[in-house]
C-alpha cells in the first residue's frame, strides 16, 4: 500500500510545493520515518523524485543519508542482503549519484567525493564480494577527479576515507590490490597524503600478517607505495623530517619480510622485483631497505642449499650462484652511497653463505670486497676494531678455502690486526687471529706453530704497551692484556697444541706476578681479580684429575 | 624474587618485522624489574618499546645497532649475583664456551649473558653460568640454522637463580627451566 499509494502522493506533494527548505526537510523525514525495507522496495520511485526537486536542494546530503541508512540496515541483518540484489540497489544508486553530480556540475569536489564514500560504504556492506562494484565506484571517482586542480584539505580527507574503506573491510590487502582503480585514485593525492596513505597500507599488511606471495602482486603494491620508495617530487627532499623519514623507510624495510613464497622460482622473481624498486630509492633510502632484501635473499639461498642444481626443463632454475650475483650487485650499490661499514657486514654474511654452498670463488670474491672496503673506506679507529673482528670471526669459520686462498686472507687479516691504532686493540686482534690457525672440527686446521707465533706477537705488543704506559704515565698499565694472553695459552694448552708446554704457562704466570708486584711492593697477585680467577681455574683443572689434571700437574699457582 | 628479562638479536627491521605476537602478549609492562639486552635491536623503535616494558634497561652494542653509543660490555649487580653482558661478536671463536669463560673471568661475574649465535644455551662451568637467550624474533643467522624465537627470564632469589627459557616452536610457546645455585665461596671478598 505504501508503495502504490502513500509514497507517490507524498512525493507529489513534496515536488509540487517548490520550496527548497520544505523539500529538504520533508525528504529527510521520509527517509527517517519509514522503515528501511520500504525504502528498498521503493528505491526507484524515491530516486526518481530527486531530480525533480528544486535545484538548490542539497540532494547530496539526502542521498548520503539514504545510503547510510541502507548500509546500516544491511550491516545489522544479513538475511536481507538478497533483497538488495533483487531490487538492483547498487545500480540504481550509482546511476542516481551520477545524475546528481552531472546535474550540479559546479558543486565543490568535496561533495562529489563524499557521495562516493557513502556509496562505497554501502557497497562494501551489501556486496563485499563484488569487487567489480567497488572498482566501479573508485573508477567513477577517478573520472570526477581528473582534470581537477589540487584537492583542498576537506576533499583530501574524503579521498583518504574512500581509500581506507576497502583496507578496513578487506583485512587481506591482496583483495585491495585487485582494484584496478585504486592506484589511480591515489595518484590524485598530493605527495604528503600519498605517503600517509602508503603508510596506512603497510600498517594494514603488518597488522594482519598478510603475506604477498607473487611478483605481480608485489609490483602492484610497490606502485601503490611509490611515494615512499622514491622521490615523487624533487623539491620535497629537504623538507622531510628526519624522524618521519626513518619511520617510513623502516616500515618499508619491515614490509620486505612480508613478501614471500615458498616456491624458489617465484621467490626469486619477487626478490628481483623488490630490487628493481628499491634501487630507485637513492642514497638516503638504500641503507634502510637493502639489508632486508639481502637477508630475504640469503634465506632463499639456504632453502636451495640442500637441492642439487639439476636442470629440468628449458629454463635454468634459480641457483645460489645466481642469487649471489644479484647480492653482489645490490651490496655494491650500497657501498657506493657511503655505507661502507654496513656493506662490509653484508659482504661477510654473503661469504659465509657462499661457504655453506661450497662456492669457493664466490666466497673469496666477497672477502675481497670486504677487505677493499676496510682498506679504503673505514677510517674510524673504533669502526676498524669492530670490522677486523668481524672479518676474523667470519674467516675463522670458513672451511671452503684451499691453502693458497686461505693463506692470502689470513695474512691480510693478521697484518691489519697489527696495524690498528691503539696497542691494546692490536694485541687483542692479533691473539684473536691465533684462532684462524686452529679449528676444533675433525678436519679443521690445527697449525700449532702459527698459533704460537700469533700469541708471541701479541705478547710483544703487550710488552710494548706496558713500556709506553711507563713512559707516558710513569706507572705500568694494567696487566689485563697479559692475563688475556695467558688465558689463550691455557686454551691451546688444553686443546693439545704441542707448541705450548706447561713450562710456557708457568713462565707467563711468573711474568704476570712480577708485573703486578713491580707496580707497588704491597700488591698481591690476588689484587687482580682476573688473574686470580684464572689461577683458580688452573687449580680447579688440576683437582679434576684425568688427562687434563695430569697436564696441569707441573704448574704451580 | 627479582625478575630479569634477557633477550637480544632481534634484528628489526633488517631480518625480522617484529617480535612474535605470542611473545608480545606475554611481555607486559610492570612485571619485570630489569631488562638486559645483548644487542642488535637494531633501531630506536625497539629500544623505546623495551623501555615501556621496564625502565631499567641495559643494552650492549651489537654490530648492526643503529645507536653506536651502547657500551661493548656491561656489568651490574642484582641481589647476590653479578651479571655481565656482551653481544658476543667480539669473542672469537663465536659461540666458543672456553673463550666466553675467559670473558666471564675478565668481567668477574657470576652470570654472563651473550648473544650473536641466535642459539639458546645455558652452560654451567667452573666460574659460573653462561647464558645465550637466542634471538627473540628468530632472526636469520649465518651461524645457526633453523632459529626458533626465544628469550630468557631469570628469577633471582637469594643465592639461587632459576632460568626460564621461552621458545616458540611451530607456533607454540614452550617453556623450560634450569636451576643454578651460587655457592658463597666462589668469590672471595676483597
Amino acid at each position: 500500500m505504501y508503495k502504490d499509494t502513500v509514497l507517490p502522493s507524498v512525493l507529489e506533494q513534496v515536488v509540487n510545493c517548490k520550496d527548497e527548505l520544505a523539500q529538504f526537510y520533508l525528504m529527510e523525514c521520509i527517509i527517517q520515518v519509514f522503515p528501511d525495507e520500504y525504502h528498498l522496495q521503493t528505491l526507484e520511485t524515491l530516486l526518481g523524485a530527486y531530480p525533480q526537486l528544486q535545484s538548490t536542494v542539497d540532494i547530496k546530503t539526502i542521498l548520503s543519508q539514504l545510503m547510510d541508512r541502507l548500509s546500516n540496515y544491511a550491516a545489522s541483518n544479513a538475511e536481507v542482503l538478497p533483497e538488495f540484489l533483487q531490487v538492483e540497489a547498487f545500480t540504481k544508486l550509482s546511476t542516481a549519484i551520477g545524475r546528481v553530480i552531472e546535474a550540479q556540475a559546479d558543486i565543490p569536489i568535496v561533495g562529489a567525493i563524499s557521495l562516493h564514500v557513502s556509496l562505497l560504504t554501502f557497497t562494501l556492506r551489501v556486496h563485499p564480494d563484488r569487487l567489480d562494484y567497488v572498482d566501479q565506484v573508485l573508477g567513477s571517482c577517478v573520472k570526477k577527479l581528473s582534470g581537477k586542480p589540487k584537492l583542498d584539505n576537506r576533499a583530501t580527507k574524503q579521498v583518504v576515507a574512500l581509500l581506507s574503506a576497502p583496507l578496513d573491510k578487506y583485512n587481506d590487502i591482496v583483495t585491495a590490490l585487485r582494484l584496478s582503480n585504486y592506484p589511480r585514485v591515489m595518484d590524485h593525492l598530493d605527495n604528503q597524503t600519498n605517503k600517509v596513505m602508503a603508510m596506512l597500507i603497510i600498517q594494514s599488511i603488518m597488522k594482519n600478517n598478510t603475506l604477498i606471495s607473487t611478483a605481480d602482486k608485489v609490483e602492484v603494491l610497490f606502485e601503490l607505495i611509490k611515494g615512499l620508495i622514491t622521490d615523487l617530487d624533487a623539491t620535497t627532499v629537504d623538507e622531510v623530517d628526519e624522524e618521519d623519514f626513518s619511520e617510513e623507510q623502516n616500515s618499508v624495510a619491515r614490509l620486505i619480510h612480508m613478501l614471500h613464497n615458498n616456491d624458489p622460482e617465484e621467490m626469486f622473481k619477487i626478490i628481483c622485483s623488490v630490487k628493481k624498486h628499491i634501487m630507485r630509492g637513492g642514497p638516503r633510502r638504500l641503507p634502510f631497505t637493502v639489508p632486508s632484501l639481502i637477508f630475504s635473499a640469503l634465506r632463499l639461498v639456504r632453502q636451495l642449499q640442500g637441492q642439487d642444481g639439476d636442470v629440468v626443463g628449458e629454463e635454468v632454475p634459480t641457483t645460489p650462484k645466481k642469487i649471489f650475483q644479484l647480492l653482489n650487485e645490490i651490496i655494491e650499490a650500497l657501498s657506493s652511497v657511503s655505507s661502507p661499514e654496513l656493506a662490509l657486514r653484508l659482504y661477510l654474511q654473503c661469504a659465509e653463505a657462499a661457504n655453506d654452498c661450497d662456492l669457493e670463488p664466490v666466497a673469496y670474491e666477497f672477502f675481497t670486497e670486504a677487505f677493499v672496503l676496510y682498506e679504503e673506506e673505514i677510517a674510524d679507529s673504533k669502526a676498524q676494531v669492530t670490522a677486523i673482528h668481524l672479518i676474523i670471526g667470519t674467516l675463522q669459520r670458513m672451511n671452503v678455502f684451499g691453502v693458497e686462498n686461505r693463506d692470502t686472507l689470513t695474512h691480510k687479516a693478521t697484518g691489519y690486526s697489527a696495524k690498528l691504532l691503539k696497542k691494546p686493540d692490536q694485541c687483542r686482534a692479533v691473539y684473536a687471529c691465533s684462532h684462524l690457525f686452529w679449528v676444533d672440527d675433525q678436519d679443521g686446521i690445527k697449525d700449532g706453530e702459527r698459533v704460537l707465533l700469533c700469541l708471541k706477537r701479541a705478547l710483544r705488543i703487550a710488552n710494548a704497551a706496558q713500556q709506553m704506559a711507563n713512559v707516558a704515565r710513569g706507572s705500568s698499565g694494567p696487566v689485563t692484556l697479559f692475563v688475556e694472553i695467558l688465558n689463550k695459552y691455557i686454551y691451546y694448552f688444553e686443546k693439545g697444541n704441542p707448541q705450548i708446554t706447561s713450562a710456557t704457562i708457568q713462565g707467563l704466570i711468573e711474568l704476570i706476578t712480577t708485573e703486578i708486584q713491580g707496580d707497588s711492593t704491597s700488591a698481591l697477585p690476588t689484587s687482580d681479580p682476573f688473574f686470580t680467577s684464572t689461577l683458580r681455574y688452573i687449580q680447579f683443572q688440576k683437582q679434576k684429575g684425568g688427562i687434563l689434571g695430569e697436564k696441569y700437574e707441573s704448574i704451580k699457582v | 624474587m627479582v625478575l630479569v628479562l634477557a633477550l637480544g638479536d632481534l634484528h628489526i627491521p633488517h631480518r625480522a618485522p617484529d617480535l612474535p605476537a605470542k611473545f608480545k602478549s606475554m611481555l607486559v609492562p610492570g612485571k619485570i624489574q630489569h631488562i638486559i639486552c645483548t644487542g642488535n635491536l637494531s633501531i630506536k623503535e625497539v629500544h623505546d618499546y623495551l623501555k615501556t616494558l621496564c625502565p631499567d634497561l641495559h643494552i650492549t652494542r651489537g654490530e648492526y645497532d643503529e645507536d653506536t653509543r651502547y657500551p661493548e660490555t656491561k656489568t651490574l649487580t642484582i641481589g647476590q649475583f653479578k651479571l655481565g653482558l656482551c653481544h658476543g661478536h667480539q669473542v672469537i671463536p663465536w659461540g666458543d664456551l672456553d673463550s666466553l669463560a675467559m670473558l666471564q673471568r675478565q668481567l668477574d661475574v657470576d652470570i654472563l649473558v651473550t648473544g650473536h649465535t641466535h642459539q639458546f644455551t645455558a652452560y654451567k662451568h667452573e666460574g659460573g653460568v653462561v647464558i645465550n637467550p637466542g634471538s627473540a624474533t628468530g632472526a636469520h643467522s649465518s651461524i645457526t640454522y633453523d632459529v626458533n624465537p626465544s628469550f630468557v627470564l631469570m628469577d633471582i632469589d637469594g643465592l639461587r637463580v632459576v632460568v626460564y627459557v621461552y621458545e616458540l616452536i611451530d607456533g607454540e610457546v614452550k617453556v623450560d627451566k634450569i636451576d643454578f645455585k651460587k655457592t658463597a665461596s666462589i668469590h672471595t671478598a676483597h
